[in-house]
């Protein structure tokens, strides 16, 4: 009954059949797919005529690299740190009467030049993520959605963008003979906003939780504030720095957007750390509000030691990751202005003269390609050199110029002070359009090295982030592969589990946005980035020569001479060339006609920071 | 008929039992230390010391053995202490309330706006059975089955851009404090889920509509004389209610799923969103909640859905 | 049971199963010569669909070939090109060839919603007829079981284990089996059930044949109908769960295209983004997904109409 009958006999032909069927479909659709998993980048017939990889989407590099890169960019003719007299532009009077319009700069009180100020209105920006850690400036918060309710010492003029260092609660300052002692004289009558008088002491208990921060408290400013040996309150009214060496970048640390001055009051009631809640300032605007990943609002300070400012009522900060969003919402009036739009929101702007206004700011912070110096061919520094000159920047920059602005840079931004100018960097061997010679050299210290036909394959890691993945690793990758013969595979894991990626070293090649500096002056990055040692050198890069460079640019007071340090250094970077730098990126803002006061065409470099000089020119 | 029911409600709760197992074994296995990732999307990067990390580990409670860490976890939930976001400081508990409201009426409005055309449809379709209503509400029925719901709401915004030059709210606006503007952040996922589930709901009506128009009692109602509307109202509809309530519990974890990715597409901010950029970081707790939220919500959705088709086909209590 | 051959099966609503309602196996003989032929006369719909089926499938074998330009090469000179004679759906942000990557991406989204559902259904086939079989405690703690998987949204589940797995092809794979494995195992399992009450089958357990054996030779081939249709039924749906998963970026990494991802690079294109991004890698999935759907019903409506309603998933 079971054995031959017909139902069993059928129905197992009937299975014999449709299994090979549906095993064997799938298994030949696995084999052929396995084989597309890796990017071939083998290139058709017609694909050809442009240039293959490296095109990023800009989203998170922007962002990234925005907060930490605040700096004043002091291309144009602005004086840099205070010798030993200080210029005139920056001392105050002493009189708190107010000086006449054109020197109210000169007291701190910012007043914007584009018309008269009218009062009143809401102004939305679509900053970007507003996603913060925590609330503490000092602990690595994101500054942008934070640095309105408070003040810096000193900072750099809104009103002319950024170009000159004024007063902020610092009304006055000297410097002593030696360039060691800077003596703060602190302004009268300022309140924070929990209604604790501000005096030194605030300044000094701020300062030290940064220098040397409680047990539990980290403090990601420290190694800005290298040069600083003590602070100390001369009087309630007077804060004085010592400083271990003369430091030209002294002054412009204390002026970037997360050098906030808090109330030693917070700082004592919460055992000095400000995390878990916005802390009282003395800003123009005062915290209200905040939703977690989608908006932050602030109110007006009426009690601001700067009777006039601010203008308007309300400031909203608007959760946008995607840059294509934020340049929506300001073109379609959902937002009032955006520190960084995408390039296509940019570009519809830029036709749009009647409602919106477009600019392009310099900024601090690369795309790079990590090289570990410690593993491999990537050892010998011929063979990194053969990769700085063979890869084509400018092919990276055609594939990533949809979704930033990018430009040549020559180990600091092209608005750093101490860089050579776009077209200067443009004729160097490994930066210049041409690359027969530059990749006919490059072959010879291949050959040189021992891998005259290339090698690999090596790991190229990137993030996940399409920018990094669709774009830059894979042109990178082309770039070394067609030019140099150098075969890499790319390995993509998200951009959170990265840093683990660099900590241990366990990488050929990464692909990041890995270079930023919170000021213009790019000293900070080099000891980070370049020093043995450094905090950030991910690179693992090690040279006595450089170290010892180093130990005197971080000691130069003659601007002068930091210049030509500088000058040295990027000769000697460009011969050991411990990463490749592709390009620093500048900043879209875009914003509606109706805002002003913040001046964004004229801003030498990007600053996501405060906003209280801006005005809604309301009908 | 008490029995069955707290039979059911025994069962939810073992069911429930079961979700928040699978969802602890799953987020232990997380590979990549959640605390490894102190890079934030938007700021510089801000590097732990050893101490801090070792310090945050404890304080989350991940060096105890499994068993504690669980009942921890469950105590947590049961005090309503739902955790906070690990990036952002920001209780869970907030989050849901701020952005659950959002989710709970794109959901309602859904499957609401699925019952007013699905049924209706299905009903007509049966009755006129292969006529050209009926083909057509078939192939309509049909594409509306096979289109993903995000691609749906890829085309409406497209649509919206293209033609009205409008684009969806940024930011999230509640229904007691701007009705017009919350409208328009809901409406879009409510009609693009809705209508995937309307399909669904008008298949099965139809099918359960022919089956009971050939039924015994239908046909003696006939016999009778009774109105064909009278028929279908008295006798088919009461009948034809029991399919389309098991559809709608089925639909209802298709729609909470579906939702995640169409609220993306239209960049509405509800709990999908969150979940997804939780995701994205890592934010562990908060995948572990809502994950948790989402169980529960269903759970006790499909013990709704026994209750009310136990009240309306007793015989179910009895089997 | 003879007056059942030659009726057509499908689409009507309420014929009963042949062979399960018999006890003589020589019930399901007669229905097997010319199955195919009587398929497609039962469905012409769900014949076309296959065929349509077999058509993606080919191209997606045959990607490489049939394919003028390179899915993964970029064009910058040429981003966001609308469709043209060069480029017969337009070029993507990055100057990719849409087509190219569209049939490209039916390799991967075909790929692995098969094999998912070949696992996760074969996973549910082996599981509902132990668990069917033989009751008793195995089967009352996998109702339990499967009742907690059930209690998940399909996408949610498979995210959850995505993070859990971390993200990859093989893992997505594994993902969308789970989402499919509870329902096939509670198909299979009632069928298991029918079959154990069976005449023959109780016959042959009392003449001492060991499990087994009944498993293999009875019960196991009752299961093949129910089986190919719970596969067919659910390839529509594993399709659309690995395109949203990739829509929302935790499917497929890129730059591998794939039906989902492409529609999920659209999403940073707030701004007047090119319609021919979005329109067809949709029209792509929703035609697949469609074909997927009808030859999934007319199969279950030739081979057992029974399983109308107890298939629904979403």
């Amino acid at each position: 009954m079971q054995r031959s009958s017909p139902a069993s006999r059928v129905s197992r032909r009937r299975f014999l059949r449709t299994v090979p069927l549906m095993v064997g479909g799938p298994a030949v659709l696995l084999g052929v797919a396995c084989r597309q998993q890796a990017p071939t980048g083998e290139v058709k017939p017609p694909a050809a005529g442009a240039p293959a990889p490296t095109s990023g989407a800009g989203a998170a590099p922007a962002a990234t690299t925005a907060p930490a890169a605040k700096s004043p960019a002091v291309a144009p003719p602005a004086a840099a740190a205070p010798p030993t007299a200080a210029p005139p532009q920056l001392v105050a009077t002493t009189t708190t009467s107010g000086a006449a319009a054109g020197s109210a700069a000169a007291t701190g009180m910012m007043r914007p030049t584009d018309g008269t100020p009218k009062r009143g209105g809401t102004l939305r920006i679509a900053g970007g993520t507003t996603t913060s850690p925590h609330f503490d400036l000092h602990q690595g918060a994101t500054v942008h959605p934070l640095t309105h309710a408070y003040n810096n010492l000193v900072r750099k003029d809104l009103t002319d963008g950024l170009r000159t260092l004024i007063p902020d609660l610092a009304a006055r300052w000297e410097t002593s003979a030696d360039n060691l002692s800077h003596t703060f004289h602190l302004r009268d009558g300022v309140k924070f906003h929990d209604g604790t008088p501000f005096t030194a002491d605030d300044v000094v208990a701020s300062f030290n939780r940064i220098l040397s921060p409680p047990a539990g408290v980290a403090s990601v400013l420290r190694s800005q504030l290298d040069m600083v040996e003590r602070v100390e309150a001369v009087d309630p009214r007077t804060a004085r720095f010592v400083l271990k060496h003369p430091s030209l970048i002294f002054m412009e640390v204390l002026s970037q957007p997360a050098m906030v001055v808090y109330s030693k009051k917070a700082i004592d009631e919460n055992g000095g750390d400000l995390r878990k809640a916005v802390a009282p300032g003395t800003g123009a605007f005062m915290f209200k509000d905040y939703k977690a990943g989608e908006k932050w609002t602030y109110v007006r300070n009426p009690e601001y030691w700067d009777k006039e400012l601010p203008y308007v009522d309300t400031l909203e900060m608007i959760d946008t990751p995607q840059l294509s969003d934020r340049g929506t919402a300001v073109l379609t009036g959902q937002a009032d202005m955006t520190w960084n739009g995408s390039v296509d929101t940019w570009k519809e702007g830029q036709q749009r003269k009647d409602q919106i206004t477009v600019a392009q700011i310099p900024n601090f912070g690369a795309h790079t390609a990590h090289l570990n110096n410690e593993r491999g061919p990537l050892g010998d520094k011929r063979v990194r050199r053969a990769i700085h000159l063979a890869v084509s920047r400018q092919n990276i920059f055609k594939a990533y110029e949809n979704q930033e602005p990018i430009f040549l840079g020559r180990w600091m931004s092209y608005a750093s002070p101490g860089s050579p100018t776009l077209d200067e960097i443009g004729k160097l061997p490994g930066y210049r359009a041409d690359k027969s010679a530059d990749i006919a050299e490059a072959k010879k210290l291949m050959a040189e090295a021992g891998h005259p036909n290339g090698f690999g394959p090596i790991e190229l890691l990137s993030a996940t982030a399409p920018w990094a993945a669709e774009i830059m690793a894979p042109v990178f990758a082309d770039e070394l592969q067609r030019t140099l013969g150098i075969q890499t595979k790319i390995r993509l894991i998200e951009r959170g589990l990265l840093i683990e990626e660099y900590k241990k070293g366990s990488f050929d090649i990464l692909v990041e946005t890995q270079f930023a500096c919170p000021i213009a002056d790019y000293t900070i990055a080099w000891n980070d980035y370049l020093k043995t040692g450094g905090s950030k050198n991910w690179s693992r890069y090690s040279s006595k020569e450089f170290d010892a460079l180093l130990e005197n640019l971080n000691n130069e007071s003659d601007p002068a001479k930091q210049k030509a340090l500088f000058q040295q250094g990027m000769d000697h970077l460009d011969q050991e060339v411990p990463f490749i730098i592709t390009g620093f990126t500048a900043h879209s803002p875009m914003w509606r006609n109706n805002v002003k006061g913040l001046v964004l065409d004229k801003r030498v470099y990007v600053e996501w920071g405060r906003a209280e000089t801006a005005w809604l020119d309301r009908a | 008929m008490r029995t069955y029911l707290l039979q059911r409600f025994l069962a939810g709760m073992v069911t429930l039992f079961g979700v928040t197992i699978l969802i602890f074994v799953a987020m232990r296995v997380l590979p990549g230390d959640p605390l490894a990732m102190m890079t934030s999307e938007s700021g510089g990067t801000y590097v732990l010391t050893e101490d801090e990390l070792q310090a945050a580990r404890s304080a989350l409670g991940l060096n105890r053995p499994y068993y504690e860490q669980y009942g921890r976890w469950m105590l947590d939930i049961a005090r309503g202490d739902l955790g906070r976001s690990f990036w952002r400081e920001e209780p869970i508990s907030d989050l849901i309330v701020r952005r659950g409201p959002i989710t709970a009426q794109i959901a309602v409005a859904a499957v609401l706006l699925s019952w007013l055309i699905g049924v209706p449809i299905g009903i007509l379709s049966a009755v006129r059975r292969n006529t050209i209503v009926d083909y057509i509400s078939r192939v309509l029925v049909i594409f509306f089955v096979a289109v993903p719901a995000f691609w749906l709401a890829l085309l409406v915004v497209l649509g919206g851009v293209l033609i009205f030059n409008w684009r969806p709210s940024l930011t999230v606006v509640q229904f007691w404090d701007d009705p017009a503007t919350n409208i328009q952040m809901t409406l879009g996922p409510a009609i693009v889920l809705g209508l995937g589930i309307a399909a669904l709901t008008a298949r099965m009506t139809r099918s359960a509509t022919l089956e009971i128009l050939h039924d015994d009692f239908v046909r003696t109602a006939r016999a009778k004389g009774l109105r064909e509307r009278l028929v279908i109202r008295r006798h088919v509809l009461r009948n034809a209610m029991l399919p389309v309530v098991t559809v709608s519990g089925l639909a209802l974890g298709g729609l909470l799923g579906g939702s995640v990715a169409v609220e993306r597409a239209f960049g509405v901010p509800g709990l999908g969103t969150a979940l997804v950029m939780a995701f994205g970081q890592r934010d562990w707790m908060v995948i572990q909640n809502l994950v948790l939220l989402y169980g529960v919500v269903f759970t006790f959705v499909n013990l709704t859905i026994d209750v009310v088709y136990a009240a309306l086909d007793p015989r179910v209590a009895f089997r | 049971m003879a007056k059942m051959e030659g009726v057509a099966v499908a689409p009507a609503e309420h014929v009963a199963a042949p062979w399960l309602v018999s006890d003589t196996p020589a019930a399901i003989v007669r229905r097997r010569p010319g199955g195919l032929a009587r398929f497609v006369r039962s469905s012409p719909l769900g014949t076309v669909a296959a065929i349509f089926l077999l058509f993606v499938f080919a191209m997606a074998l045959l990607a490489d070939v049939v394919t003028y330009w390179d899915p993964l090469v970029t064009n910058y000179g040429l981003t966001r090109a609308a469709p043209s004679g060069d480029h017969l759906l337009g070029t993507d942000h990055l100057g990719r060839d849409i087509l190219s990557r569209i049939v490209t991406g039916a390799r991967i989204s075909l790929f692995v919603a098969l094999i998912a559902v070949l696992v996760g259904d074969g996973v549910g086939l082996a599981w509902g007829i132990v668990s069917g079989y033989f009751g008793g405690r195995v089967d009352l703690l996998s109702q339990r079981v499967l009742d907690a998987l059930l209690s998940f949204p399909g996408l949610i589940l498979a995210m959850l284990l995505l993070v859990a797995l971390g993200a990859g092809l093989s893992t997505v794979i594994i993902a969308i089996a789970v989402t499919r494995i509870p329902l096939s195992t509670r198909v299979i399992r009632s069928v298991a059930l029918t079959t154990k009450s069976l005449a023959y089958v109780e016959a042959a357990r009392t003449l001492g044949a060991s499990p087994l054996r009944i498993l293999v030779q009875h019960v196991a081939p009752q299961c093949i109908a129910p089986f190919l249709v719970i596969v067919s039924a659910n390839i529509g749906v594993a399709i659309t769960t690995e395109a949203g998963l990739s829509f929302l970026g935790i499917g497929v990494p890129p730059p591998t295209p794939t039906w989902g991802n492409m529609l999920g690079g659209v999403l940073a294109e707030s701004f007047r983004p090119p319609w021919w991004l979005i329109v067809y890698p949709g029209v792509a999935l929703t035609s697949t997904v469609l074909a997927a759907n009808l030859f999934g019903d007319a199969l279950r409506d030739f081979l057992d109409p029974r399983l109308r309603g107890k298939l629904t998933d979403l």
